[in-house]
């Protein structure tokens, strides 16, 4: 995965992912979440920067996408941001 | 112009536009003039075809409303009937009839150029059952031609269904709609999640599948792999599209028939058939199986209805052999579980045994699916001999063509499948602003890494 060879846009993916993760806990917390689309769009402009391929950056979509459905929770506790 | 195009994103909002502006009483002739455009950008002469099976089973209509003697008003079904099946059994079927009768006798067969009229299976199909329902007395004639041309014509189902019966849907049509917040909320969900499941799940499995059905001898690994993946390609093409037609008629405030219930969830073949492609199982049921007597004449006259619904279902999606023997084949896997079911053993009661007949159920369906997909009868043979040969996985995994960022698209879409779910399920609350933005965003990105690699592939039951 050529994203691998680019530890900055990797970084503010991960950052984000992990902030949107912490926003759709089973306390809703929507300034986290709002973070980590900030730091998605800084990665996704860094990895447009870099050449990354598009596919690539869907996947990071598809990552926070995930997160942001917090899945982990069970039921009506989940919290959906 | 196809669903997932450009040009559709900027004809739907303007013919809802238009449509809402519009003066209640003229709003259908809004929508028939928009359904006939959009039948046009497919083919301007075949759209004749489609007003000439309008007027027919029209006039037919009245005909069984106003006559009562019985020889007139079959005489009247009989022209309906004749004017559908007619126009079917020319342009999807004649060239296929006449190459098996000469390859029965022997001879060769140059096919006739013919063009097959996008979504004539679906639209004589609607007319067929209104026809009938006016002959049984459970539906009143359609008096007005505007609207009975637009209850076949309406461009949201008008090319591959949902098959709405006349019942449902001109009552809805004359009805004088207003746009609700729900009606607009829901129809922009059912777009979202329609256009997800098209442009990120069903053209990203295509793509793999194509690679391993185009290859002159795939290992039992890629046909394994190919035959998951074109599982997953099938169900979120056809139910992506029948949840962007749900969508597109719900912004007209128009409520469309569910034709999807998660039916890989299903623990039969016959729960199957519940929960896949409802409105042509459906229509089946009322037309073909239930008049041929159903289940009230005895195990064996039940057998040959069951039998003759699933040969004309498989017939109906393609005028191959192949999808005769896939419908043969769905038709035996149900009559063998019927025994299951009246023995009370089906839906099982324990969880471990829901589960296992679940995997079953999915496992028969997949494989079934070769038969969908494969161009003959023999390259269907040649692949399912190749999966139950000895693997070499990673010819497979090269055969497939599948990177490790493949692989994570792959479990995201799978961890995905619930969520998904729930956007486009009315009873389901709307998911949060940020999930709702996500989906939107994962959309846009797809269909540019689509437009990136050329093109965009067809919605597989156009074809039908």
């Amino acid at each position: 995965m050529e994203l691998l060879q680019f530890p900055l846009a990797l970084a503010l993916y991960l950052g984000g992912l992990a902030l949107t993760a912490l926003g759709a806990g089973r306390r809703l917390r929507p300034l986290p979440a709002f973070g980590g689309g900030m730091l998605w769009c800084a990665g996704t402009v860094c990895a447009l920067v870099e050449g990354v391929p598009l596919d690539e950056i869907l996947a990071a979509a598809l990552a926070l996408l995930l997160a942001s459905t917090g899945f982990w929770s069970r039921g009506k506790a989940r919290h959906e941001l | 112009m196809s669903f997932d195009s450009a040009v559709y994103l900027a004809f739907l909002p303007a013919v809802a536009a238009v449509h809402w502006l519009c003066p209640a009483p003229k709003r259908w002739a809004v929508l028939l003039g928009a359904s006939l455009l959009f039948y046009m950008s497919w083919s301007p002469p075949l759209t004749l075809l489609l007003l000439a099976v309008a007027g027919t089973t029209w006039l037919a209509g009245l005909a069984l409303e106003r006559w009562r003697r019985p020889a007139a008003r079959r005489a009247a079904l009989g022209l309906a009937l004749t004017a559908c099946f007619g126009l079917l059994a020319y342009f999807k079927y004649f060239n296929f009839l006449a190459g098996s009768l000469a390859a029965l006798l022997g001879g060769a067969w140059d096919p006739w150029d013919i063009i097959l009229p996008v979504g004539c299976s679906f639209y004589t199909f609607q007319a067929v059952s209104y026809a009938a329902d006016v002959y049984r007395g459970r539906l009143a004639a359609e008096r007005h031609a505007g609207y009975y041309a637009l209850y076949l014509s309406f461009f949201p189902q008008l090319v591959a269904g949902p098959i709405e019966r006349a019942g449902d849907l001109l009552p809805q049509l004359r009805a004088e709609r207003r746009l609700s917040r729900e009606d607009a909320e829901m129809g922009l969900r059912l777009l979202l999640s329609g256009f997800f499941r098209k442009v990120v799940i069903a053209d990203f499995c295509g793509t793999f599948v194509t690679a391993v059905y185009s290859a002159p001898s795939p290992d039992g690994s890629a046909v394994c792999g190919a035959t998951l993946l074109f599982a997953l390609q099938i169900y979120c093409d056809f139910a992506g599209y029948s949840e962007i037609a749900a969508g597109s008629a719900r912004l007209l405030g128009v409520k469309l028939m569910r034709n999807f219930d998660r039916p890989y969830l299903s623990q039969s073949p016959r729960e199957f058939w519940r929960r896949w492609h409802i409105s042509l199982s459906r229509w089946f049921s009322d037309y073909v199986y239930l008049p041929l007597g159903g289940s009230r004449r005895g195990p064996a006259r039940r057998a040959l209805a069951v039998t003759a619904v699933f040969a004309a279902s498989g017939l109906w999606h393609g005028a191959k052999w192949t999808f005769v023997v896939w419908g043969l084949l769905h038709g035996a896997l149900y009559l063998a579980a019927l025994p299951l079911e009246g023995a009370g053993l089906m839906p099982a009661r324990s969880r471990a045994v829901r589960g296992l007949c679940t995997a079953l159920t999915f496992a028969l369906v997949s494989l079934s699916w070769i038969l969908f997909r494969a161009d003959s009868l023999g390259h269907a043979g040649m692949l399912l001999g190749r999966l139950f040969s000895p693997w070499d996985i990673p010819a497979g995994l090269a055969c497939l063509g599948l990177g490790a960022a493949d692989v994570l698209r792959l479990v995201l879409i799978l961890a995905l499948c619930p969520a998904l779910y729930r956007l486009g399920d009315e009873k389901e609350p709307r998911p949060g602003d940020m999930t709702c933005v996500f989906f939107l965003i994962s959309t846009a990105v797809a269909w540019l890494v689509r437009w990136e690699q050329g093109g965009a592939g067809t919605f597989i039951y156009f074809q039908f």
